[in-house]
């Protein structure tokens, strides 16, 4: 607990940002708080919703042509890119729960898979199989809604 | 022979934990001839990246990071 109210101190970012992840810290408070009521972590429901990914690649495993990846261009140009981080956060809070909340304690709060895994009662295996899916969710959720929304200058 | 979907099962991975020789010598051979995995391992990178830019200072690797 005391490792995400550390977070509180961040300073210095862009407006976005912040409400992203102020969002995204209640969304995780919440669920642990449920735990906490439970005795247990909620079960992780989507763990078989593979649909979103089946439709990225085709029955061999190559890409589907609709769902190849494009440049996003220089990481620094994007993170300054108030766009990028609206797109971001709408893809973030549509992600399902359970991939939204392993993927902020991985990439957001930067903890192992192993703390992940041992927080939440489920195997490591597991764990990069829901971060896997969330970042294959996450890449086709922005491509989709930056890309195809940013106006050539 | 790896195809795209496990390799970017294995882009996922080698973000979490180290790969193993043969991961990392699988992944590498597709990565050279496949271009939009290789867009896509970018992507995967600039999300790793995103997300460390939420994190306190304290993290080594976010040098470059400042404005």
């Amino acid at each position: 607990m005391s490792a995400i109210e550390k977070h509180d101190s961040f300073a210095g970012r862009s407006g976005y940002e912040t409400w992203v992840f102020g969002i995204l810290k209640y969304k995780i408070l919440d669920a642990m708080r449920a735990q906490k009521r439970h005795g247990h972590w909620q079960p992780l429901e989507d763990e078989d919703d593979d649909d979103a990914i089946d439709r990225q690649f085709q029955q061999n495993g190559r890409w589907h042509e609709s769902a190849r990846p494009s440049t996003w261009g220089e990481p620094e140009a994007t993170f300054e890119n108030e766009h990028f981080w609206q797109v971001f956060d709408a893809c973030m809070i549509a992600l399902p729960d359970s991939a939204a909340r392993v993927f902020s304690l991985r990439e957001l709060m930067g903890l192992s898979t192993a703390d992940i895994c041992r927080e939440l009662g489920i195997k490591e295996n597991n764990c990069w199989v829901i971060l896997h899916r969330a970042r294959l969710k996450l890449r086709a959720c922005i491509e989709k809604g930056w890309l195809e929304e940013t106006t050539p200058c | 022979m790896l195809m795209c979907k496990g390799a970017t099962r294995l882009m996922s991975l080698k973000k979490d934990r180290p790969l193993s020789f043969q991961e990392r010598l699988s992944l590498k051979l597709h990565l050279a001839m496949c271009g939009a995995c290789r867009e896509c391992d970018r992507q995967f990178t600039l999300l790793h990246q995103a997300g460390k830019r939420f994190r306190p200072e304290d993290d080594p690797e976010q040098g470059n990071d400042a404005p």
